[in-house]
């Protein structure tokens, strides 16, 4: 649950999860919606599938994102949502925040 | 798998059993319906034995997580069933109805459980015959509905008085099910490039 919860924290991955709602999405198309580099895109991705609420399936040459997110889940998204919830932006005052997703976005590129 | 959890199912049939037994010493009358909850015990304990001897197989591991899930919702029922009865028996009890109300509230938990995980269960794209984004938005309706269709009938049945739980747990159930039912047949009937 804890990596449910570190998932939903992140307006980026909230983002991204609201795209997927409404339909499953090559990683390109949701790449598209956000200013971000390609490399801290796909450490979002990761901790995504890593936290279960996306899935990936490959057809074709086309890697497809999709939603794997439970009720429970789900509730918690909007409950996030609603109340703009974003521990991260307040721990960015920390040193340690955003380097575990640095870290992330540095292996995704290597 | 913590080993509470894993001996969870085993443990709620043994204490099933006991309970059996207690009540077949307390009314020894109602021999016939203790003989027949010792039968589903033991079939229960024959679904727990082979799923636990078949999980280690890759096709048969989610199979076998059902099973146990399955067989660990009944044994709560029982047990709580059995627990009332017992109690009612020696006197503790005076009525009934609680026992009932707790075991049918617990199956509305069931419910819940079951619909929570209904948006987990993904079908691959490439062998879908409906468009997939209906298909993603059909199961997060019934996972949704069938949720909310838990909590309703376990309300129903911790609040309502005795005489107006069942049918109002019922419709609640009835509710559900069409709903999910008509989303289903609308699925189907819209081309797949819609």
């Amino acid at each position: 649950m804890n990596r449910v919860f570190k998932a939903l924290s992140d307006p980026t991955r909230r983002r991204v999860l609201q795209l997927l709602r409404a339909r499953p999405m090559s990683a390109g198309e949701l790449a598209d919606h956000f200013a971000v580099s390609k490399p801290t895109m796909s450490a979002h991705f990761s901790v995504l599938q890593e936290a279960g609420l996306v899935e990936t399936e490959k057809v074709g040459r086309t890697i497809w994102y999709r939603l794997k997110m439970s009720v429970l889940e789900d509730a918690l998204l909007g409950f996030a949502h609603t109340l703009g919830w974003n521990p991260a932006a307040r721990a960015r005052t920390a040193p340690s925040a955003g380097r575990a997703l640095k870290r992330r976005a540095v292996k995704a590129e290597g | 798998m913590t080993r509470l959890s894993r001996y969870r199912e085993t443990a709620l049939l043994a204490l099933s059993g006991a309970l059996i037994a207690a009540n077949w010493y307390q009314q020894p009358a109602r021999a016939a319906t203790w003989a027949a909850m010792t039968a589903f015990i033991a079939g229960m304990a024959l679904v727990l034995v082979t799923a636990a001897r078949r999980s280690d197989r890759p096709n048969w591991r989610d199979a076998s997580d059902a099973l146990k899930s399955g067989v660990f919702v009944a044994g709560l029922m029982l047990t709580m069933t059995l627990t009332a009865a017992l109690a009612k028996s020696t006197g503790l009890l005076a009525d009934v109805s609680a026992g009932r109300r707790i075991s049918m509230a617990l199956l509305g938990v069931f419910f819940v459980v079951t619909g929570n995980a209904l948006p987990k269960r993904l079908t691959p794209l490439a062998t879908m015959v409906c468009n997939p984004s209906r298909v993603q938005a059909f199961q997060r309706f019934s996972g949704w509905t069938w949720v909310l269709t838990g909590v309703a009938y376990s309300l129903a049945w911790l609040l309502l008085p005795m005489h107006y739980a069942g049918p109002a747990a019922m419709l609640a159930v009835t509710s559900g099910m069409l709903m999910i039912a008509s989303r289903l047949v609308m699925l189907f009937l819209t081309p797949r490039s819609a």
